[in-house]
């Protein structure tokens, strides 16, 4: 077993597992929690989600007893249990309504007014026009690298993104 | 401005909020000390039941694997059963060749003693042997007197008592070893003993080559004399053999019904201290 130094690293086991310390876990919710947040911002229909999807999220990040070949993987790994963490909260029949932002409380206080409209665009789009939509505009990744992220083909996920563009001009306005 | 544009600025702006983090982070410690604590107990918990399977694979194997009891099966083959506490065979031992070519025929290791008797009389190896003078002696030891007493009950009432003209005779324990040392079976050791009151040139050596039937009959004819007044040997050395006798006890079904307590001299006593079933 390789124990280096304090508990602030992560512990190797002798099985491969690994125990990940206070410092990594801090480090991940640090490191991911804006990301985590837009996710849950598009994803989820009201704010109360947002916690139990953070916490979910990080649990299954404390438990995990792998390691990641890389930063990208590991970016990778937490977007793919968010998404699948949001759509097991949308199960729930009690959540099937989308609140406007303004009725979101506190959290999106701090968005300025002039991005509501653009948000509660991407909102408004079925689940599969708004991750593709989000993975690449502002994540930037690849119709590729989504299409690895959400098990889709990569023309699958080109298709999704013409479409949700176009409907995303719709409901902005035909200026863009 | 461009969508692609638009829409980096506008989740730009959406960032967790401090009190989120804080919260999700004092969550987490929360949660990683309760997993400590479990795999604490888990481990705890592991250790206890690993130690009780080792306990209960000793103690097991002490209770199941110790011979309390020996049962001694003679014709002119020789083999002794151990008997767990549980009336189970765990071990046969063959004391002669015949023996030996019986014990090879057959397994009747786990199985109940009773049923361990009936399928060594059934097999073929052994019916050359069950003729209408065998002497077929089975010989009970044990410390445990209840034991003792089912034992001699049980064979009493079997087929080998009942069909093939069986005994069922006790012995002391103390004898097993001493039997085992001169290279017999504590059965057969114990006909050696009595025959030897009568007989004080008779060897060990000499039992190995006689059968049960050929023991029996030498004694009866000691017993013939004595009871005609044609002995050979002193008035005290006649006293020696009938005391002798007194320990030749047999069990048999007349006794059972009397509900008497085996090995106290209440069985129909023949002329060599024990009667076969018929």
């Amino acid at each position: 077993m390789a124990v280096l130094g304090r508990a602030r690293v992560t512990i190797v086991k002798r099985d491969g597992g690994i125990v990940r310390s206070e410092f990594e876990v801090d480090r991940a919710v640090e490191q991911y929690s804006d990301m985590i947040r837009r996710i849950c911002l598009y994803q989820l229909k009201n704010a109360t989600d947002t916690e139990d999807v953070f916490q979910t999220v990080f649990l299954k990040y404390l438990i995990y007893p792998k390691s990641f070949d890389s930063p990208e993987h590991e970016k990778a790994w937490f977007i793919r249990v968010t998404l699948n963490a949001c759509r097991d909260h949308l199960k729930s029949l009690f959540r099937r309504h989308t609140l406007p932002l303004e009725e979101l409380g506190e959290e999106v206080a701090a968005i300025p007014p002039e991005q509501h409209q653009v948000l509660d665009a991407v909102r408004a789009l079925p689940t599969k026009y708004k991750d593709v939509i989000y993975l690449h505009y502002y994540e930037g990744y690849s119709a590729a690298e989504i299409g690895n992220l959400l098990g889709k083909k990569e023309n699958t996920v080109y298709s999704l993104l013409a479409r949700g563009r176009t409907m995303l001009r719709e409901a902005l306005g035909g200026d863009l | 401005m461009e969508l692609e544009k638009k829409v980096r600025d506008a989740f730009g702006c959406v960032k967790a909020s401090e009190g989120l983090k804080e919260s999700t982070k004092s969550f987490l410690r929360e949660a990683g000390r309760n997993r400590q604590a479990h795999r604490g107990a888990a481990l705890r918990l592991a250790t206890v039941c690993a130690a009780l399977a080792v306990f209960l694979g000793i103690g097991g194997f002490a209770f199941l694997g110790t011979p309390v009891a020996y049962v001694s099966i003679d014709v002119n083959p020789s083999l002794e059963l151990e008997l767990n506490r549980l009336d189970r065979v765990i071990a046969v031992r063959a004391f002669n060749e015949d023996g030996e070519r019986i014990a090879a025929g057959i397994s009747v290791k786990g199985m109940r003693c009773e049923d361990a008797l009936e399928k060594i009389l059934d097999s073929r190896e052994m019916q050359p042997y069950l003729t209408q003078d065998a002497a077929l002696t089975f010989t009970v030891a044990t410390e445990s007197e209840p034991k003792e007493a089912q034992l001699l009950s049980d064979i009493a009432r079997s087929r080998g008592c009942t069909e093939h003209g069986g005994v069922s005779v006790r012995a002391d324990m103390s004898l097993v070893g001493e039997a085992h040392e001169n290279g017999l079976s504590f059965g057969k050791y114990q006909v050696y003993r009595l025959l030897l009151q009568y007989e004080p040139t008779v060897t060990v050596q000499d039992c190995h080559e006689m059968s049960m039937s050929q023991m029996h009959g030498m004694i009866e004819a000691h017993e013939h004399d004595i009871n005609h007044g044609e002995g050979h040997g002193t008035e005290c050395e006649r006293k020696e053999g009938t005391k002798q006798e007194t320990q030749y006890e047999m069990e048999d079904e007349s006794s059972l019904q009397t509900d008497a307590p085996a090995g106290q001299g209440t069985g129909h006593h023949g002329k060599n201290g024990h009667s076969r079933g018929h």
